[in-house]
């Protein structure tokens, strides 16, 4: 490693993995910190992941439990997503609910 | 004897223990302290789980666990001659995960009908989530 | 090896550049992980990368809900570093910072010798260079 790549990997350690720039103008899921969940269309981010998302829909949840998603949502159009509360940001491409991968295992 | 350190720093000296660490969702893990940092972010090596319900016991091996610090409420070191002593039956995995189902499901209810009975008084939070599951730690990395 | 350390060469190793690497092996040498956050939900994927913040990148996840009842597959994901409550790491991890580690060992003989050199005629000009 020479000096050059040394300071190369200085500053990855330094930066966050997040890279939201190909997910721009895309479908995305974010949940929230307390159980919140939505998606919607990535317009913009900033470094402390802070979202702007449009045409956002959020799942409502069961009133009992916070953290039980229902079949419901509800439109929230355009929306700023504080960074702090994000807890995970996937890309809704590709996602899909599938049966128990685990019992095979069993 | 070495100095104590005061603090997170006092972890130093637990390293290569045996520790058990408590989490705050109530799990209690087992295992060699390997690495420790100023987060009191903790790596331990032959892992298990240990679950107790009652006076039976059962071990669920994880391999190696990395811990944020920020989730534990204590931990402390095994002395094994005295663990081996300790009047517990120990029985296998499914059993003591069929009973820990048991006794969880009682607990959840019994918080279920407390909050409902808080939020008639106008008391909403969220109870800190206890856990309960079965499949999870059947899995296979 | 610090905490951070051990996820950081759990995601430096060549995963994927294996020279032996058919499809299978090249699947298994992915290093996999369970990622499990406050909320109770659990994330197995394949790490791509992890930060200062344990922030972390993961690939081909399944998503499991709290309950264990739900699961949903996901092409990549970012989970917030905060939001962790533990990580389970395969246990070959300890082999590869063996390796890194002898790595290090073996390299670090030249460096404090640079060093040292350097330091010597003029103590005041060379921490800024010695620590490139």
């Amino acid at each position: 490693m020479n000096a050059g790549d040394a300071k190369n990997a200085e500053k990855k350690k330094k930066e966050s993995v997040f890279d939201l720039s190909k997910y721009l103008d895309k479908q995305v899921r974010v949940k929230f910190q307390g159980g919140r969940e939505a998606t919607g269309v990535l317009k913009g981010f900033d470094q402390l992941l802070n979202l702007v998302l449009d045409n956002t829909t959020e799942f409502l949840r069961d009133p009992d439990d916070p953290y039980k998603l229902t079949e419901d949502t509800r439109p929230l159009g355009l929306v700023v997503c504080r960074g702090p509360a994000v807890v995970v940001v996937c890309p809704v491409d590709g996602m899909e609910q599938i049966p128990n991968p685990f019992i095979q295992h069993e | 004897m070495s100095q104590y350190l005061p603090g997170t720093a006092s972890l130093l000296e637990d390293l290569d223990k045996k520790l058990m660490v408590l989490l705050r969702d109530g799990r209690t893990l087992i295992g060699y302290l390997r690495s420790i940092d100023q987060f009191a972010n903790l790596v331990l090596h032959q892992a298990i789980e240990r679950i107790h319900v009652g006076n039976k016991y059962g071990d669920i091996p994880i391999g190696i666990f990395v811990i944020r610090g920020e989730n534990v409420v204590l931990c402390g070191e095994i002395d094994s001659e005295k663990e081996e002593r300790v009047d517990l039956k120990r029985v296998d995995i499914d059993e003591i995960l069929a009973e820990q189902k048991v006794e969880l499901e009682a607990k959840r209810e019994k918080e279920k009908l407390r909050l409902k009975a808080m939020q008639n008084y106008g008391l909403f939070f969220n109870a800190d989530v206890l856990y309960l599951n079965k499949v999870k730690f059947k899995q296979i990395l | 090896m610090l905490p951070l350390t051990l996820l950081r060469t759990a995601q430096n190793h060549p995963m994927v550049s294996g020279s032996h690497s058919s499809d299978a092996s090249l699947n298994s040498a992915l290093i996999s992980k369970l990622v499990e956050l406050k909320n109770g939900e659990t994330f197995n994927g394949h790490l791509v990368s992890c930060d200062n913040w344990m922030n972390i990148h993961l690939r081909e996840v399944i998503c499991t809900s709290r309950d264990g009842d739900k699961f949903v597959r996901i092409n990549e994901c970012y989970i917030r570093g905060s939001t962790i409550k533990y990580l389970r790491i395969p246990d070959e991890v300890i082999d590869l910072v063996k390796e890194e580690h002898n790595r290090k060992e073996s390299k670090r003989p030249q460096v404090k010798e640079r060093k040292f050199n350097k330091a010597m005629p003029n103590k005041f000009s060379a921490p800024k260079k010695k620590k490139m």
